[in-house]
């Protein structure tokens, strides 16, 4: 196989692995929010902004895996 | 309140010299092969031909990934044996490693608008203070800067003050920088990583400096050995990694959502020059709105984990590390 041809399959298979696990993460992290902000509105400003963090350092693993398929990307052609 | 549109100004003036001089050396090395390329006399049609259609083609030809014409790409275009020239011509007397590419140039042109733009409002809205303010612009920026410092005082507690003008600056900088992609003939410096890593750099050296002014020395130390003492060996290398790898984190988060976002963004708008006839529709206009969505969740995440890295450092009672 071409080395090509396995870059090809690889990045978006690699990608959607990521984000196949990034998203069950950040379900989990979300609903977990969610339930908490339903049972006390009165912080809901708190748990949205630790919500957002904990997202955010969910999701960077995914955007791991984009950069890795936007530098590799280059070397199809 | 008032000092904050000034202390902003400030900051903004160091980020854009930060920016200066950590972003040349580090585009350069994905570049300089291409640019050997070019040198060594093959023209750039091979890449020119995947452009074809799109409106950037001619003047995009050396870009690697699918993105919207901005003004510089056709300042290049229009010039570009004067340019190439002019380029070379410095670079002669420079290292390899501190090479001037005009992707450089671009990006920089970019967060020099960006702090034009946001250095103009700050001054003339902030120029006739007053208790009973008559002009929108000063209340505008008076309720961004109180916004703001609630947000903040969330992270940062009874220490906001101290710290707002870092992150509070670094939120709006991220944010006019990322907005400024979905202007028509202008780019988002955010999506190079250069920029951004100059940037989480910035806040690297800052978290450090208010590490040690704000524990001292021993007490700096003393957070890199951790709890129980005797395990030192082992804390001490993890604690250095943990810190040496927040600014990369930080840095290809917003660069992969923003170059992400920019991309999807051009290839939907390629899409209309491809497809002729049957669909002339502004088909990434829908994803206009997730971008903005994106770049202001982004902006905010850039600042608020600043202001908790800061956070974790200082002496408090909920130390969490």
């Amino acid at each position: 196989m071409e080395y090509q041809a396995a870059l090809g399959l690889a990045l978006p298979l690699g990608l959607g692995a990521a984000a196949l696990g990034c998203g069950i993460g950040i379900g989990m992290a979300v609903n977990g929010a969610m339930h908490a902000m339903g049972r006390q509105p009165e912080v809901l400003g708190k748990i949205q902004t630790a919500m957002i963090i904990g997202a955010a350092f969910i999701e960077a693993l995914t955007i791991y895996a984009l950069v890795i398929a936007f530098v590799l990307a280059g070397k199809i052609q | 309140m008032n000092n904050a549109a000034r202390l902003w100004l400030l900051a903004v003036i160091l980020l854009a010299l930060a920016c200066a001089a950590a972003a040349a050396p580090h585009n350069d090395v994905e570049q300089a092969g291409e640019t050997q390329i070019q040198a060594a006399g093959e023209t750039p049609d091979t890449t020119a031909e995947i452009h074809d259609g799109h409106d950037a083609a001619a003047a995009g030809a050396h870009e690697e990934h699918y993105e919207l014409p901005n003004f510089m790409m056709y300042i290049h275009a229009f010039n570009r044996e004067a340019i190439d020239r002019w380029l070379a011509g410095i670079n002669a007397n420079l290292p390899p490693l501190l090479h001037i590419t005009w992707l450089n140039i671009e990006n920089l042109t970019y967060c020099l608008i960006v702090i034009a733009l946001i250095s103009a409002i700050a001054i003339t809205g902030t120029r006739r203070r007053a208790l009973r303010p008559t002009s929108r612009l000063y209340i505008f920026l008076e309720n961004l800067a109180i916004g703001l410092h609630d947000f903040f005082a969330q992270v940062l507690g009874s220490e906001t003050r101290k710290y707002i003008a870092f992150v509070g600056t670094l939120f709006v900088y991220i944010l006019c920088l990322n907005l400024f992609g979905l202007i028509p003939l202008m780019k988002s410096p955010t999506s190079v990583w250069g920029i951004n890593f100059a940037m989480a750099l910035c806040v690297f050296l800052y978290v450090q400096y208010t590490a040690v002014v704000r524990n001292g020395f021993l007490g700096y130390v003393k957070h890199l050995v951790g709890e129980p003492w005797w395990l030192f060996p082992l804390m001490v290398p993890l604690h250095i990694i943990e810190e040496l790898i927040k600014p990369i984190s930080l840095s290809l988060r917003l660069f992969g959502n923003i170059l992400g976002e920019d991309t999807l963004l051009a290839v939907f708008a390629g899409l209309i020059v491809l497809i002729p006839g049957v669909l002339n529709l502004p088909l990434q206009f829908p994803f206009m709105f997730l971008a903005i969505l994106f770049s202001t969740i982004q902006a905010l995440i850039f600042s608020t984990l600043a202001a908790v890295y800061i956070a974790l450092m200082l002496p408090h009672e909920e130390h969490a590390t």
